[in-house]
């Protein structure tokens, strides 16, 4: 077993195992999670130093697709963040989900099935960053999609949960089908499902810019880009582990993740970037703004993320190693210190009970090594010297500045908005007064954050190593061997003075905030209710009313009514006789004297049928369809059709006997009353009538110019049935009628008495249930 | 007509009409009828009985209380017919003997498979007409009474 | 022999069954190993098929044309696995709940036989008689029950299928007319001879007779009320299997013998089957009750089978093929985990809800992809666009309904009350891993579905 599909059985098996064991007993479900975690954590480690061969098997040969993966430098990259912020988030939930199940009054069992989801996640992440051919990243797509489902809607006994949950399904999920579509129609023009192939073969044109765009949907909903963004902060009713995991560090990263995977085909056209480029700038400032006033601590990392996110977007539209090599490492920066600081959002929240900023306070007296950590985490995130997010915004800044002026102020306005409300956030919990009383926490709910915390600093010390994974994924993203090389140039470069004019303005900011607070406050407060948010639930729920009332039009009107068949199908004839310019020669042949007798006896049956029509009392009615039957066993004897005529004056006598029988059978008050249901008013019943009577008139009259139309066409001079007739001595018989019915279509009439056999079993099983009540 | 004589006649009836409902399957091969006709015929002749003396009394007649047994051994008769060649790796519902072979003759009929299939035609049909009927005349008497 | 071997099983057992007392335990499960072994004579045959082409036997030994002719193509024996496949979840899931009827096995059996002849026999009018054994059949079953609510719901069924039934023998009647043909290859040999205009008004009554199977718009009213109306088993029953012969019937008579007038007739097609997919899915979003949603989400999903049959051509067949099969598993899937409750109750009815949405790994999204690739092929936006919409409605009404009955804490709460057998449950769950297996390892569904699609690839012009 070489290394890569060590990693992908890894992180695969995860979840299977846990909800194993889970099952078998609950108490194993937390050790076995964490130990299988941090298997495939080294997993992925070893493949960042020596990535083992692509897997390449065959899959579906029907439709080309492969099961075709490899630990390249970007799926190392998501690898690595996926399994290593998943130990992390996973060791920090072995404390936190009992807690808050406790809280939630839900059995302790539940954590298996938290557990299980958490790593299906991680594996179908891990699944998803290796996979090559486009149907096989389709499935762990949605795979991560049903993972965070179900993580968001794990508290399904709040309506909150449910409708965030049903929220971000609907949102990523449809989107999904945008990359769906992109795919097949990449292989309906290109010829294949593997990305290496269609990197290489791919010449733009207009379908495959139609398939990339509807694969950047996909992508940019993922990562809560605007105007695709209102999900993530919904799905903020996760558990906290869910939100600093899932959607923040590592789901919401595919998005970016696939931008970076499909770059090769979107630098193909220019005006791609430019649309990522709108796109995440639109978010940047958008989720920053909304950011700035949130007091609620998770719906404000949440527009962060939106706007971080963006900021990544953005990196990628500049382009350039700068650019893309720098996003790579954002991604990283990005993933560190925002699972850091929802981990600490959640400790918080435990340890006081609050949600709100304005509810906690003070807090660094009483958990200052937190206070440290998730310090050092903003630091990062706001991109301070010192720590790993400087660098970051240098490649941002960099970026920014090989595409002119106007992006340069659009990056230290968004920088500088990072920079307050990262510190609206920590200056909220942990400086001003003490606000509330804090309860111990357990310490699984402080290392995971210190360790993030650590590893922000140290990448601010140290970011060689991580400019390397950025690097190899870059490469992949550029197809070229471009590395970065982070440094401190202690020098009046452009990106240093942007840096400082960035957190200059942002501490500016940050201490003006009474003078535009009120304001940002209202213009978000509306942007959230007037948003396509908005437009989403609106668009539901009229859906729904409309639901509503075409299912009343179709019970009051339509339901149980012969005529919503039969007006169609006379409907569909109409439209064929127009439309078609069907070969509607009706003929009609003259009479000769002999037939007289026939035809009488065919206005008899005519008659007769009209007479069952007209609605009396069953009895009559039946009378009248016997009528029918015995004119038209006449017909058949003076057609020279005497074995018909035999089993048609049968038939119709047994139908007759059967017929009145059951009559007996019917309810007295059933047997004479009127067809017109009774509770229906008297005029409403006649119009009823009159209209059902025109529709049978309709129906009846386009069946009889179908069967003339039909028997108006020559018949054909060598039927069939000539050679019956020529086999009939052979077959040992002389009334061929029998002949056919015993030997050459003998299979049909096995089916018949099979029929007939059938109707008894279903007669006597009525009948029967009949007696029982 | 009084009652008297229409039971006098339905009683005296009930044995020619099987036995025109067996002629009618037998010469059903070679002229008009067959297994079909012939099973309705007999069940119309014991659905008279019905008719004219009740319930009761017809009940007692063989082929309505095993009127399920006479479907089922018409039905099982006819398929073991279509079915058998197969067996013999033959087509299904090939006929024995085949085209233009010798077979035996009792007067004017012939011993061949069709026959045999009809045999199970006539008794479903037959069955089948009885036992409806049957299962009619208990609820109806049931709801009556 | 193999050809009728499959039916002459389900026969037999069908009218053995029928004198037992089908509510005895060892009655439904002989039923259930009979409906086994015709599966697995089945695909023996289809193995056959595979590796032989298609065989044909002619009833009686008659030369073809005179005797009724059978015919195994990959079409027919795929359709008649995956029917049989749904009658066997169903039977199975009965038998372990209980079954309520005397009749009931013999019934599934019967239902059975018809089902296979329909879908193996190479003769007009066999089909008509076979597709009554089915029919008749399945008017007993619609009946099975012990509320007048299924008695009603299968008076209606049995009225507008009737109706279906009697514009279908005129169809035929016509056709024999014009051709003096019965055996399919002969009326399609004739009609290609023919002038189009001249049986397209025979053709239409084919056609319309299959749609009112289907259930398509306008002709699906009965089909809400029937699906609700009876019990679980029958619903899977009547949407998993039944449902088959509308499309196969619509490929088999419209691609086999009518290609012509299937091009003809393809624009109508078309409008009803994305009248279909939009009205079904509509009405589907706000019923209150799992069975009424799953009811029109059918409308719906057929309505994608006839977009892709009026597509055509031996991709649009295939695509048609690959949606009917993964749609007569959704649906058996859901009919079945509807009303049951306990532990893995959710799971199984989940991953028919992703299946129907078209999420993986579940494999409902094959069936829209099918179309999608389709559709891709000659850039057929309309249909792309159509199919996106009918995905964001099948997302809706399916997660909607899900959380209100699996979610919610009230009606959950209530729902759990009282758990159903385990081996009923294990009924529905199997079906929940077969269709996350079909997402999985998509490659036999998939190999299938074109294999079938092709199979009148040399009769179209």
């Amino acid at each position: 077993m070489n290394a890569t599909v060590f990693l992908l059985l890894a992180a695969l098996s995860a979840a299977p195992l846990t909800a194993a064991f889970g099952a078998a007993r609950p108490s194993l479900a937390r050790p076995v999670a964490i130990l299988t975690t941090a298997i495939a954590f080294l997993a992925a480690l070893y493949n960042a130093f020596r990535p083992g061969p692509a897997i390449d098997k065959e899959w579906a040969p029907a439709w080309g697709m492969r099961l075709h993966l490899e630990a390249d430098g970007l799926a190392v990259l998501f690898a690595l963040l996926a399994t290593g912020i998943g130990l992390a988030v996973i060791i920090y939930s072995s404390g936190y989900i009992p807690l808050h199940l406790h809280h939630e009054h839900r059995p302790e069992e539940d954590q298996t099935r938290f557990f299980a989801f958490i790593l299906m996640f991680m594996g179908a992440m891990t699944g998803l960053v290796m996979a090559q051919d486009l149907m096989l990243i389709f499935l762990f797509w949605d795979l991560t999609a049903i993972a965070s489902y179900y993580l968001i809607g794990f508290d399904s006994q709040k309506r909150e949960a449910r409708v965030s949950a049903f929220m971000a399904l609907i949102v990523t999920g449809i989107s999904a089908v945008g990359f769906l579509i992109g795919a097949l129609m990449l292989d309906a023009e290109f010829g294949s499902f593997q990305l290496p192939e269609l990197i290489a073969s791919v010449v733009p044109n207009y379908e495959s810019d139609i398939a990339l765009v509807l694969i950047l949907i996909a992508a940019l909903a993922k990562s809560a880009q605007v105007p695709l963004h209102f999900w993530l902060p919904r799905a903020m009713t996760a558990p906290t582990p869910v939100s600093a995991y899932l959607h923040s560090a590592a789901m919401v990263a595919a998005g970016v993740f696939l931008i970076g995977r499909f770059y090769p085909l979107i630098v193909l056209r220019g005006w791609m970037l430019d649309l990522l480029l709108v796109v995440g700038v639109v978010s940047m400032v958008a989720g920053g703004l909304l950011a700035l006033t949130r007091d609620n601590m998770k719906q404000l990392l949440a527009y962060s993320t939106i706007a971080q996110y963006g900021y990544i977007v953005t990196m990628f539209g500049l382009g350039g190693k700068a650019g893309v090599l720098g996003a790579m490492f954002a991604i990283i920066a990005h993933g560190l210190a925002k699972s850091a600081l929802f981990l600490t959002a959640g400790t918080v929240t435990e340890a006081t009970g609050a949600r709100e900023l304005s509810a906690v306070g003070g807090l660094r007296h009483s958990m200052p090594l937190l206070a440290l950590a998730s310090g050092l985490a903003a630091a990062s995130l706001a991109a301070i010297p010192l720590t790993m997010g400087f660098f970051k915004d240098e490649y941002f800044f960099e970026a920014a500045t090989h595409h002119g002026r106007l992006m340069q102020v659009i990056a230290v306005v968004a920088a500088a908005m990072t920079f307050c409300y990262l510190a609206r956030f920590w200056k909220g919990i942990f400086g001003g007064p003490i606000l509330g009383t804090v309860s111990p926490v357990p310490n699984v709910l402080l290392a995971p954050i210190v360790v993030l915390g650590a590893l922000s600093l140290l990448g601010g010390f140290w970011p060689e190593p991580f400019a390397r994974v950025a690097s190899n994924a870059g490469q992949v993203s550029l197809l070229s061997t471009d590395e970065l090389h982070p440094a401190y140039h202690l020098s009046r470069t452009t990106e240093n003075i942007m840096a400082a004019l960035a957190i200059g303005s942002g501490v500016l900011l940050f201490f003006s905030r009474r003078v535009w607070f009120a304001t940002v406050e209202l213009a978000s407060d509306l942007g959230e209710k007037i948003g396509p948010e908005r437009a989403f639930r609106a668009g539901v729920l009229n859906l729904n009313n409309f639901s509503d009332r075409i299912h009343w039009i179709e019970v009051r009107d339509l339901r149980s009514r012969v005529a919503t068949v039969l007006a169609p199908a006379a409907l569909m004839v109409v439209i064929t006789l127009i439309f078609t310019n069907a070969d509607s020669s009706f003929e009609l042949q003259k009479p000769h004297r002999d037939d007289l007798t026939l035809i009488m006896m065919i206005g008899i049956a005519a008659i007769a049928g009209v007479a069952a029509a007209i609605p009396r009392d069953h009895f009559s009615m039946a009378l009248a369809l016997s009528g029918v039957g015995f004119a038209l066993s006449v017909v058949f004897a003076l057609l020279r059709a005497p074995d018909v005529a035999l089993v048609a004056v049968l038939v119709e006598t047994l139908f007759g006997v059967l017929f009145f029988a059951f009559l007996a059978l019917l309810p007295r008050n059933v047997e004479h009353a009127d067809v017109v249901p009774s509770d229906e008013p008297q005029e409403l019943g006649h119009h009823h009538r009159v209209r059902d009577s025109v529709l049978a008139a309709f129906g009846g009259l386009l069946a009889f110019l179908v069967a003339w139309g039909v028997l108006s066409r020559p018949a054909p001079v060598d039927s069939v049935f000539e050679r019956y007739v020529d086999l009939t001595p052979a077959a040992h018989g002389g009334a061929i009628v029998t002949v056919i019915l015993a030997d050459f279509r003998g299979l049909d009439t096995m089916g018949e008495i099979t029929v007939i056999g059938i109707a008894f079993l279903g007669i006597a099983t009525f009948i029967r249930r009949r007696r029982l009540r | 007509m009084n009652n008297d004589m229409a039971r006098q006649a339905a009683r005296l009836l009930l044995l020619p009409t099987w036995m025109v409902a067996f002629a009618i399957l037998i010469k059903g091969y070679s002229d008009s009828g067959d297994g079909f006709s012939g099973g309705v015929i007999a069940a119309l002749g014991v659905i008279m009985q019905y008719v004219t003396f009740g319930t009761a009394v017809a009940e007692k007649l063989r082929p309505v209380r095993y009127a399920r047994q006479i479907a089922l051994t018409g039905l099982l008769l006819a398929l073991a017919t279509a079915f058998t060649p197969v067996l013999r790796g033959q087509s299904i519902m090939t006929h024995f003997p085949g085209p233009n072979e010798h077979a035996t003759h009792i007067g004017s009929l012939e011993l061949t498979t069709p026959f045999l299939f009809d045999i199970g035609v006539f008794l479903l049909v037959m069955g089948v007409c009885v036992g409806v009927f049957d299962l009619l005349a208990h609820a109806t008497r049931r709801d009556r009474s | 022999m193999l050809i009728v071997l499959g039916l002459g099983i389900l026969w037999f057992s069908g009218v053995c069954a029928a004198i037992l007392d089908g509510r005895r335990r060892w009655v439904g499960f002989a039923s259930v190993a009979a409906i086994l072994a015709a599966i697995a004579a089945l695909v023996a045959l289809g193995m056959n098929v595979r590796d032989e082409g298609p065989q044909t036997m002619t009833a009686g030994g008659w030369p073809s044309g005179v005797g009724i002719g059978l015919t195994a193509d990959m079409l027919g024996v795929t359709f008649a696995l995956l029917s049989l496949g749904v009658l066997l979840a169903a039977l199975t899931f009965e038998v372990f709940n209980g079954v309520r009827s005397q009749s009931f096995p013999a019934l599934v059996l019967l239902l059975g036989a018809g089902l296979t002849g329909v879908f193996l026999t190479a003769d007009a009018f066999n089909f008509y008689v076979f597709f009554e054994i089915a029919m008749i059949s399945s008017y007993i079953l619609t009946g099975y029950g012990d509320e007048g609510r299924q008695l009603r719901s299968a008076t209606i069924f049995v009225i507008v299928n009737l109706l279906g039934s009697a514009f279908f023998l005129m169809g035929i009647a016509a056709l024999y007319h014009q051709t003096g043909r019965l055996d399919m290859a002969g009326i399609a040999a004739r009609v290609a001879l023919l002038n189009p205009t001249s049986v397209i008004l025979s053709a239409v009554l084919i056609f319309t007779a299959f749609g009112i199977k289907l259930g398509i718009f306008p002709f699906h009213f009965w089909l809400p009320a029937v699906y609700t109306g009876t019990r679980p088993a029958v619903a899977a029953i009547l949407s998993g299997a039944v449902a088959n012969i509308g499309t196969y019937g619509l490929l088999r008579w419209g691609g086999g013998m009518l290609p012509d007038e299937l091009h003809t007739a393809a624009p109508m097609f078309f409008a009803l089957g994305v009248i279909s997919i939009l009205y079904g899915s509509l009405q589907a979003l706000s019923r209150r009750s799992v069975a009424e949603v799953v009811a029109y989400s059918s409308i719906g999903q057929v309505g994608f089978i006839l977009v892709a049959l009026a597509i055509g051509g031996p991709a649009g067949f295939a695509a048609a093929v690959l949606f009917a099969i993964v749609n007569a598993v959704n649906k058996t899937l859901l009919f079945l985990s509807e009303n049951l409750r306990g532990w893995l109750t959710g799971f199984a009815f989940a991953v028919g809800a992703f299946s129907v949405a078209g999420v993986p790994p579940a494999g409902g999204f094959l069936g829209k992809a099918g179309l999608f690739q389709v559709a891709a092929q000659d850039d057929n936006w309309i249909v792309i666009a159509l199919v996106v919409v009918g995905s964001v409605l099948s997302f809706i009404y399916m997660f909607q309904i899900y959380q209100r009955r699996f979610w919610t804490p009230e009606v959950a709460e209530s729902a759990n009350a009282v758990a159903s057998p385990v081996s009923v449950r294990a009924v529905v769950v199997v079906l929940a891993i077969i269709t996350l297996l079909i997402g999985f390892w998509p490659e036999p569904v998939l190999w299938v579905s074109e294999q079938a699609g092709q199979s009148f690839a040399t009769t179209r012009p």
